[in-house]
């Protein structure tokens, strides 16, 4: 039954999924591209020099990619089962509503991480291959809020579409928007290094604001 | 009136028969509206019901109460025994739903969502799903969301039947669809029904439909349960009479329902029988001899109960 129940989001986020990599991927790309046509133009120095003086990252294109991924994903996931209350019927399907929320959550969820975690590693590989160790990590610790705003955007996504009434899908929005700011506030590099504890309390907040939804789902808010 | 007397719960009380489904003393309201209060009813096993009521008398609040998508404020309802708030996989393998216009999973073709639902049902008959897509010649690969309204209802009838469920229940499973394909629905839910010893929930707006395929019915008004009977009996006994007469009796010592007079002409509905319409009538010093006693079809008494506003 789970396999059947991942089958039915594989059907609806597949071609989603497709186009969230393919975008990774075209951007890292150019990404890489740009750095690399820079290095050769005005030489490595001075781009060591923009990144360690001047503390510029040079792959703040990357800075909306995960948010839009992680929302995309949860509207193609999510939009299907609220239009029409299609989401009675997936509450009907022979499963607790805990279990096929906690499938359906999780599939999106760890496709995601799994998508990011690629990018992840093809983003540092190729930085590692140009630049010292120190930039390395510096880097990593600049796109980490980054992603997690994606995995956010991810949730929010869920805890706004589920909410079964308008006037509350507002006030919803409003919160989720603020908290994934929250992630966007500094652009300088490794600003949310101290922060990882704010990150993971974001994330179980936002686990708990979809139990929320999906509850009042079920207990038929009007 | 003894319409309330031939129902099967008295004050409350629900007779002891296999019920697949037992509502008791449910209320409801949204806002300050209210839905219904008190309200009792059970489906015996192997019965086909259907729920009518006109606009906002609670018919899919009632499917949604069952179905635990809706708390009600008061009261409880049991399907199989558990509390529909609650209801345990088990249970919900035994009950398939259609939901109000056909709702499926649109993002499917009907390959996919046979082999999705399959998976879900150990019971699970596929040969009633194809046959009935068979009918409609469409293609395994075509996706629900490109099909009409008529060919969505057939994929959401071949899963119920195909899920081989105890229990159906269809909430307004007319909405949108043309008289050949209503026909079609009713015809063939109806022959299952009944040769497969099933017992089915429906609630539609068209009433004509219903009285092909329903054995009793449920009429819900606002705020109560007119009655639950069945459909012949109803019938029988549910009249309309009309006379002449330049005035009109007093109908609060009548029992009567939603009596009408326009200039000359009264008509009004009971289920006391002709002998006592006419003695009571004559109680009250009216000549009796053009008096007609008609019989209705479920539309007509529906009207006749409910009133037309």
């Amino acid at each position: 039954m789970i396999k059947a129940l991942l089958y039915k989001e594989w059907i609806k986020t597949r071609w989603f999924l497709l186009a969230i990599a393919i975008a990774g991927l075209l951007l890292h790309i150019y990404m890489f591209m740009r750095v690399g046509r820079s290095i050769r133009l005005v030489g490595a120095e001075h781009i060591w020099d923009v990144i360690i003086t001047r503390n510029q990252f040079l792959f703040s294109e990357l800075k909306y990619l995960p948010l839009l991924s992680g929302a995309l994903l949860g509207l193609s996931q999510f939009i299907p089962e609220i239009t029409n209350r299609r989401i009675k019927l997936t509450f009907h399907l022979p499963l607790r509503e805990k279990t096929i929320t906690t499938w359906m959550v999780g599939f999106g969820f760890i496709l995601l991480t799994g998508l990011f975690l690629v990018q992840f590693a093809g983003l540092f590989t190729g930085i590692h291959l140009l630049f010292a160790p120190e930039i390395v990590s510096n880097g990593a610790l600049t796109v980490l809020p980054w992603y997690v705003a994606g995995l956010w955007a991810y949730l929010a996504c869920v805890f706004v579409a589920v909410e079964p009434t308008w006037r509350m899908r507002i006030p919803n929005l409003l919160i989720s928007t603020g908290l994934i700011r929250i992630l966007f506030l500094s652009d300088f590099p490794a600003a949310y290094a101290p922060m990882p504890v704010l990150m993971l309390a974001g994330t179980i907040l936002f686990v708990l604001f979809l139990w929320l939804s999906v509850f009042r789902l079920k207990v038929g808010r009007q | 009136m003894i319409l309330y007397g031939q129902t099967l719960i008295n004050k409350g009380k629900i007779q002891t028969m296999e019920n697949v489904i037992e509502c008791r003393h449910l209320t409801h309201y949204y806002g300050d509206r209210c839905i219904y209060e008190d309200l009792n009813f059970a489906i015996p096993k192997g019965r086909i019901v259907g729920l009518l009521g006109k606009n906002g008398t609670g018919k899919t609040t009632t499917i949604n109460i069952l179905n635990g998508y809706l708390q009600p404020k008061s009261g409880e309802c049991r399907m199989f025994g558990q509390n529909a708030g609650r209801l345990s996989p088990s249970v919900k393998q035994k009950v398939a739903l259609l939901l109000e216009g056909h709702v499926q999973y649109s993002f499917m073709n009907i390959a996919q969502i046979e082999k999705f639902y399959a998976s879900f049902y150990p019971l699970w008959d596929k040969v009633p799903f194809w046959e009935l897509m068979n009918k409609l010649k469409i293609a395994p690969k075509q996706r629900i969301s490109r099909m009409s309204c008529g060919q969505r209802s057939q994929v959401a009838l071949g899963i119920i039947l195909a899920q081989n469920a105890d229990l159906l229940i269809l909430d307004d499973f007319s909405m949108g669809l043309d008289p050949g394909y209503r026909r079609l629905f009713v015809d063939y839910l109806s022959e299952y029904a009944h040769a497969e010893d099933k017992t089915v929930f429906v609630t539609s707006h068209i009433i004509q439909d219903m009285e092909r395929l329903i054995d009793d019915c449920m009429i819900l008004d606002y705020g109560k349960l007119l009655l639950q009977q069945p459909v012949d009996r109803f019938l029988n006994s549910f009249k309309r009479y009309r006379m002449t007469s330049l005035l009109a009796p007093n109908w609060k010592k009548m029992p009567v329902v939603h009596p009408e007079k326009i200039r000359n002409k009264m008509e009004f509905y009971s289920d006391a029988g002709k002998q006592t319409i006419v003695q009571n009538l004559k109680e009250q010093g009216f000549e009796t001899n053009d008096l007609q006693e008609e019989s209705l079809t479920l539309e007509e008494a529906f009207i006749g109960l409910t009133g037309k506003y």
